[in-house]
């Protein structure tokens, strides 16, 4: 290995390291320009003593950064003014994730997080090691550390090959693959919530900015003395009193020009995010894989996986698309939402699911999930919250338009029908050494949570619950991503709830220690 | 199952005052910074302050009391329930199995009176659910021994 200076086992990070980081000799021009105000030499100065500076910084700290892997941990030391010394044990790694920017990519390098339960981020991050090295340090860590410490074959590059896989005993690993295709991630695009934001966003924009061809447009199908340069809504304001034929074909091709550019960019987005999205599953081991410009390399044990979330949102139901993520404890809280879960699947026929959580969970048998509803009585709890805001908001009206306003108060039956598809999508169950819970009207979420990796379990009453006897119940499990709540199973009878909570917990305590 | 030790609503009741102090002091300035210079006329000086001072300081004084009415804990040898809220309530049961570390903490006002905070952390994040305020300092102690000894319970396991 060319990269790393080898002594006594211990490794440099890649000699391009310093170049990428050169983006903080920023700071010194930064300062520089702050140092304008001055004058001249002092600008120079300034500049010149802190580019040294951070130069020195840079590269002191590319020298005094080394790390090793020993049988059992990682070793990391480093530190410019403070040396510090981490040991990371290989057995609380939950996953090494390797990204790659266009950059990185271009030079074939990459950084390498590593992962473990407990703790706010990232426990380590190698920036940045040659892909290979990446490569090998996931197989190292997180491929079958206890059973075969020696590196998988299949992640091994020709390269390091030749030195280090003469020594590995071929491990029989059987690689399974999925992979999502270039038409399945523009499906995947369209259908996400994001296509409707960025629709919303380029109108709004445009007509703050009018930075999209609307004039064009309008001046095609808009009779010309109408049209206001720069502004579309009094043009077609204008032509709907003149011309009402003018302004629907002028309204709709209009309409048809943003969906069309917000979908677009949407579409692209998500497949330049997902590109040859690839999960490959090594017996215990699950490897994913995407992006165009910044390629992500995650690895993890299957044994480590907290919880999987199926996703599914109203426009997604009706095409029978899911999409699927897992939570691993090595993401910690301190972390962004988005990055706290893995994608297993950005996109999925509903059908193929099962497939895709065999890979998971080998002995989930999904296909024999049955749902239990929530108590019925959830359903008049359901409407009455709705119901409730369309009476403030009818009183509200009524007070300040006048009595037309009453007309709102018809939109209690939607809500009635609302109420009803809601209900209907709440729901729990029990499947082997499994606990699944769903719910949610306009993304429906579905979470399975195997009963080993149950941390706490709630029960939890909101007044008006308490009133009708219902109650909701919370399944906490490790580096819990989600925001608000943990994944719970809402408005089961009290009673039940609670007698649900209990089992659930003898279940728990029944499977041991885990960590 | 047991309740708080009840002198930890005396301490409920110091931090709930501390904060009415806090909300009438806001009041007063949006009172005197905000209302006054923009010549509103304020048909009651002082009404916005001592309806904040009325409100607040009840609920210091009342509310502590309910909230020790519902508040249980109970530490059986595979689990800890947790039980409490006046409005919104909530049970919780951390299997002992899960339970990463334990420990007491006590503020100056507690230590004064004798009391600690028994926190239970899982690995669960949301650990901060699972705190029994208000308990006698030694029994807190013994809590917290008793609680850290896993490895007797994987045997039993």
């Amino acid at each position: 290995m060319t990269a790393s200076e080898a002594r006594d086992g211990w490794q440099r990070l890649h000699p391009l390291t310093p170049l990428l980081k050169a983006t903080q000799l920023l700071y010194a021009v930064v300062a520089g320009v702050i140092a304008v105000s001055v004058g001249r030499g002092a600008t120079v100065a300034v500049i010149l003593v802190l580019t040294i500076v951070v130069a020195a910084w840079i590269i002191l700290s590319y020298l005094r950064f080394r790390y090793k892997v020993t049988e059992d941990s990682l070793l990391i030391t480093h530190g410019v003014l403070f040396r510090q010394r981490r040991v990371v044990p290989r057995s609380r790694i939950q996953n090494v994730d390797l990204r790659a920017g266009l950059l990185q990519q271009l030079l074939r390098v990459t950084t390498a997080r590593i992962e473990t339960a407990g703790g706010r981020g990232t426990e380590a991050a190698l920036h940045v090691v040659s892909r290979s090295e990446g490569m090998r340090l996931r197989a190292k860590l997180v491929g079958l550390a206890q059973a075969a410490p020696p590196i998988a074959p299949a992640a091994v590059d020709a390269e390091v090959g030749e030195t280090e896989a003469v020594s590995a005993p071929p491990v029989t690993k059987e690689a399974a693959v999925h992979r999502t295709s270039i038409l399945q991630l523009a499906v995947a695009g369209a259908t996400s919530h994001r296509a409707g934001v960025l629709i919303g966003a380029l109108l709004g924009g445009d007509y703050l900015f009018q930075f999209m061809p609307t004039e064009r447009i309008l001046g095609r199908f808009l009779p010309p003395e109408y049209v206001e340069s720069g502004d579309a809504v009094r043009s077609l304001v204008e032509t709907a009193q003149q011309d009402m034929k003018a302004f629907l074909t002028g309204l709709f091709v209009l309409g048809l020009f943003f969906a069309v550019a917000g979908w677009g960019i949407s579409v692209l987005g998500s497949v330049m995010r997902y590109f040859d999205f690839t999960l490959r599953q090594f017996g215990p081991e699950l490897q994913v894989s995407y992006g165009l410009f910044t390629r992500h390399e995650k690895g993890f044990r299957r044994s480590r996986v907290q919880n999987v979330q199926i996703e599914e949102h109203i426009l997604r139901r009706w095409l029978k698309l899911a999409s699927l993520r897992v939570q691993t404890a090595g993401y910690g809280p301190g972390m962004k939402a988005s990055e706290r879960v893995e994608t297993l699947a950005p996109i999925v026929r509903t059908s193929d699911l099962t497939e895709y959580l065999k890979a998971v969970y080998p002995d989930l048998d999904w296909e024999a999930v049955e749902w239990r509803p929530a108590h019925p009585r959830s359903r008049r709890r359901l409407f009455i919250r709705r119901a409730f805001v369309v009476v403030a908001a009818t009183i509200a009206l009524t007070l300040l338009v006048g009595l037309d306003a009453l007309a709102l108060s018809l939109a209690l039956v939607p809500a009635w029908f609302l109420s009803n598809a809601h209900y209907r999508h709440l729901g729990h169950s029990r499947s082997g050494n499994f606990a699944l819970v769903r719910e949610g009207l306009w993304t429906r979420r579905t979470y399975i949570v195997p009963v080993r990796r149950v941390q706490a379990l709630h029960f939890k009453q909101t007044p008006f619950q308490q009133r009708l006897g219902l109650g909701t119940v919370h399944i906490e499990t490790a580096g819990n991503p989600y925001d608000w709540h943990a994944p719970r199973s809402i408005d089961l009878g009290a009673a039940y709830g609670l007698e649900l909570m209990e089992r659930l917990g003898s279940e728990v305590t029944a499977t041991g220690l885990t960590f | 199952m047991n309740q708080l030790h009840p002198r930890v609503t005396i301490v409920w009741r110091v931090t709930g005052l501390l904060a009415a102090a806090i909300l009438t002091a806001l009041a007063g300035l949006l009172e005197v910074a905000v209302l006054l210079p923009q010549g509103e006329a304020l048909i009651y000086p002082g009404l916005l302050v001592g309806l904040v001072a009325l409100v607040s300081i009840a609920l210091a004084i009342l509310w502590p009391g309910l909230r020790y009415r519902y508040w249980r804990w109970l530490v059986e040898p595979d689990r800890v329930l947790i039980q409490r809220g006046v409005l919104w309530r909530s049970r919780s049961l951390l299997p002992r199995v899960r339970i990463q570390h334990v420990d007491t903490r006590s503020s100056p006002l507690q230590r004064w009176l004798g009391l600690a905070t028994l926190i239970i952390y899982t690995a669960g994040t949301r650990g901060a659910d699972a705190e029994i305020p208000g308990l006698a300092a030694e029994q807190a102690e013994r809590l917290r021994e008793e609680l850290a000894q896993l490895e007797e319970l994987d045997d039993r396991v």
